[in-house]
């Protein structure tokens, strides 16, 4: 046994590349003391993971739990459409990728906590592709982006975590988020704390515990989120929010357009003290039966350029406050609203 | 360590297992055509049936499907998600009075994905009937021809219906009876043998959904059993020719936000009874009736960016209620383009 052991050991010192392959497999019937083959698959992400070469594919073959697993190289995990692949989540995170300059991709995987505290953690990579993933039920985040790089996701939903759908930490990364679902999340659908560019078509961000989606700034940074064709409803604070801060020199900037957002504990706002700025514009947007305001600007820093926007039912329609400014060009329809106008400045087409 | 040692603490092992299977339940259950209800659901030895399964499933556990075959109907009373992946048929059958899937515990939070569920000759109950829970997601699941509601909730539940199918089955396609939220994202409510979404009370929000064909209303929220609101974007709805498309009843406060679908061959296109709606960006095309239907003191349609064409009458507004347009939308072809309408301004 001793002498298997060593030999073992040897094997690994001497690299992954002594037996590694481009392609691994996982699945029920497997052993991690396999090569991971198609012929000999192993049981787990973790054991598969070891050996696949940086770059490489870890397949899975047939449904059942995989186990949680922290990714240091390259590595793509795919199960196909027809294969339930799960992670149960005890503890700690359910996937963890912290490898300088690695790329990701993680496709049709279930993650689910019981007890875990972040579904998919990018702590440190370059990119991280994410399709077809549910991500559930963790005490803080389904997905938490920490590391700067471009990550998208597609295809996918972040529900009932305790904390955010997605937190976005990290400086210098940019996020595109096509038909998924943030939903029922203890917190917010979305939040950007950091210099992040951010964009969510075709989504439905719904019955969060906090906002939508905000982006909420604590310095000097400058974050831009766009959003189009999705539909905020129920959540219980404000649907959509850039908040600049208080900090000179901090940018928010938010686009939404053609989006559904309503019963909301607020539409659209734009935040920033004077110094900060909150560039807001809303075009073309559903803002209706909101328990606060529809579309507002509140601070010296914070204004909305609102076009086409049907705005009805709310408390105020279009709300200048604390020196916000809304411009319109006259082609809101904003009725219905305990106070249609609470404050616009009118602005000039051409 | 030698051998002797190794066989015995894996023996040691083997029974904790077994012990802990027997009387434990487990957070990952399974079932197969080749299960058998004896077993203990486990991945080497899967259960028959999804009603063996959930009782040896953890509370916010799963339950997967391995192969396809029937899986019989099931009532839930724990939150647990039935998962059935694509490429996988997870039949459920239900004859006489029975549901589906019956979920019946207050704050559980339950999913389903990816199963069929079908109404058999004589069928008398719903495909899935929520009596209570905090949260039911339905996901790309199959809900036919059931004697009673394709899905049918009855409490204050939060029901997310996604990339469904939800056809023929008699009394409706979907209802919410009480002040729950529903949301029905890229599904197919049709030919069901009554009115496609109904809601009574409570919160509905439709986007990138068919509505196609059903025998009475395409979707209705009318308010009987308190406030309701409606946000449907994105959709089709089309061919309710022995009702409306979409309909805003208010026997209590009711409130539409309707925008950017079509609606087409119905009797009406959109009703508007006593409630409020705002009705932005759509196409009302070829109702045989009228496009939008104001009806009623207190009922008040805006009407902005619309395209609204072929139908008997454009803009119909009757018995005290308002139809308001800020001058926006395009109204021609029909018999008579408007009745009556009341000039808006923008902001």
């Amino acid at each position: 046994m001793s002498r298997v052991l060593i030999a073992l050991a040897l094997a690994y010192a001497l690299g992954d590349g002594a037996f590694a392959a481009q392609r691994t497999f996982v699945a029920s019937t497997g052993d991690d003391a396999h090569a991971c083959s198609l012929a000999a698959p192993c049981r787990g992400f973790a054991a598969a993971i070891l050996k696949t070469d940086p770059a490489g594919e870890v397949i899975v073959l047939d449904s059942a739990g995989y186990g949680a697993a922290v990714i240091t190289r390259s590595v793509s995990i795919i199960a196909p459409p027809g294969v339930y692949a799960g992670i149960s989540v005890f503890v700690g995170s359910g996937i963890t990728i912290n490898g300088s300059g690695i790329d990701i991709v993680l496709r049709g995987l279930a993650i689910n906590g019981v007890g875990g505290t972040e579904g998919i953690e990018f702590q440190t990579g370059a990119t991280l592709m994410i399709e077809r993933c549910v991500v559930s039920n963790f005490t803080n985040n389904g997905l938490r982006l920490d590391s700067g790089g471009a990550v998208s996701v597609a295809d996918s939903a972040f529900v009932s975590n305790g904390g955010d759908g997605i937190s976005v930490s990290a400086p210098s990364l940019t996020v595109q988020i096509e038909r998924t679902r943030m939903e029922a999340n203890t917190a917010n659908g979305m939040r950007i704390q950091a210099a992040a560019n951010v964009t969510v078509v075709d989504s439905v961000i719904a019955r969060n515990g906090g906002g939508g989606i905000n982006i909420f700034l604590g310095g000097a940074l400058t974050a831009k989120l766009a959003i189009d064709r999705s539909t905020f409803v129920d959540n219980a604070f404000t649907a959509v929010i850039a908040n600049a801060g208080s900090s000179a020199g901090a940018i928010a900037r938010l686009d939404v357009t053609r989006s559904t957002i309503a019963r909301n504990g607020a539409g659209i706002l734009a935040l920033a003290s004077a110094g900060a700025t909150a560039q807001v514009s809303a075009t073309n947007n559903e803002v209706t039966d909101n328990t606060g305001n529809g579309i507002a600007a509140n601070g010296g820093g914070a204004s909305v350029r609102a076009s086409g926007n049907k705005v009805m039912r709310n408390t105020g329609g279009l709300v200048q406050q604390s020196s916000g400014v809304v411009y319109t060009p006259t082609t809101n329809y904003v009725r219905d609203n305990t106070t249609n106008d609470g404050g616009h400045t009118t602005d000039a087409r051409i | 360590m030698n051998m002797t040692a190794a066989l015995s603490v894996t023996a040691a092992i083997a029974a904790i297992v077994i012990c802990t299977d027997a009387t434990a339940t487990a957070q990952r259950t399974f079932v197969a055509s080749y299960g058998s209800d004896a077993n203990a659901c486990s991945r080497a030895l899967p259960c028959r049936s999804f009603g063996a399964a959930i009782t040896q499933t953890s509370p916010n556990g799963e339950i997967i499907v391995i192969d396809s075959a029937g899986y019989g109907s099931v009532t839930v009373t724990k939150s647990v998600s039935i998962i059935a992946p694509a490429g996988i048929y997870a039949g459920i059958s239900v004859g006489g009075g029975a549901n589906g899937v019956t979920v019946n515990s207050a704050g559980v939070h339950v999913r389903l994905r990816g199963l069929a569920i079908n109404g058999t000759s004589g069928s008398s109950g719903s495909g899935v009937e929520v009596v209570q829970a905090a949260s039911v997601g339905i996901e790309d699941c199959t809900i036919t021809n059931l004697g009673q509601y394709g899905i049918e909730s009855d409490a204050a539940t939060d029901v997310t219906v996604e990339r469904t199918t939800v056809h023929g089955n008699q009394a409706g396609g979907i209802v919410q009876m009480g002040a729950g939220r529903l949301t029905v994202t890229g599904s197919r409510i049709t030919g069901n043998a009554n009115t496609g979404v109904q809601a009574y009370a409570g919160k509905v929000t439709i986007v990138h959904s068919l509505i196609a064909a059903n025998a009475v209303h395409g979707v209705e929220v009318d308010g009987t059993s308190g406030s309701v609101w409606l946000a449907i974007s994105a959709s089709t709805v089309t061919g309710h020719s022995g009702g409306s498309g979409i309909g805003v009843a208010a026997t209590s406060p009711a409130y539409a936000d309707i925008a950017n679908n079509t609606i087409a061959g119905s009797g009406n296109g959109i009703v508007v009874g006593g409630s409020k709606a705002d009705i932005a960006g759509n196409q009302v095309v070829y109702n045989v009736l009228r496009g939008v239907y104001a009806v009623g003191a207190g009922a008040l349609a805006r009407v902005t960016g619309n395209g609204v064409f072929g139908n008997a009458t454009g803009f119909d507004p009757v018995g005290g209620a308002t139809v308001n347009t800020p001058g926006d939308n395009y109204v021609r072809d029909n018999g008579t383009n408007a009745t009556g309408s009341t000039p808006d301004s923008l902001l």
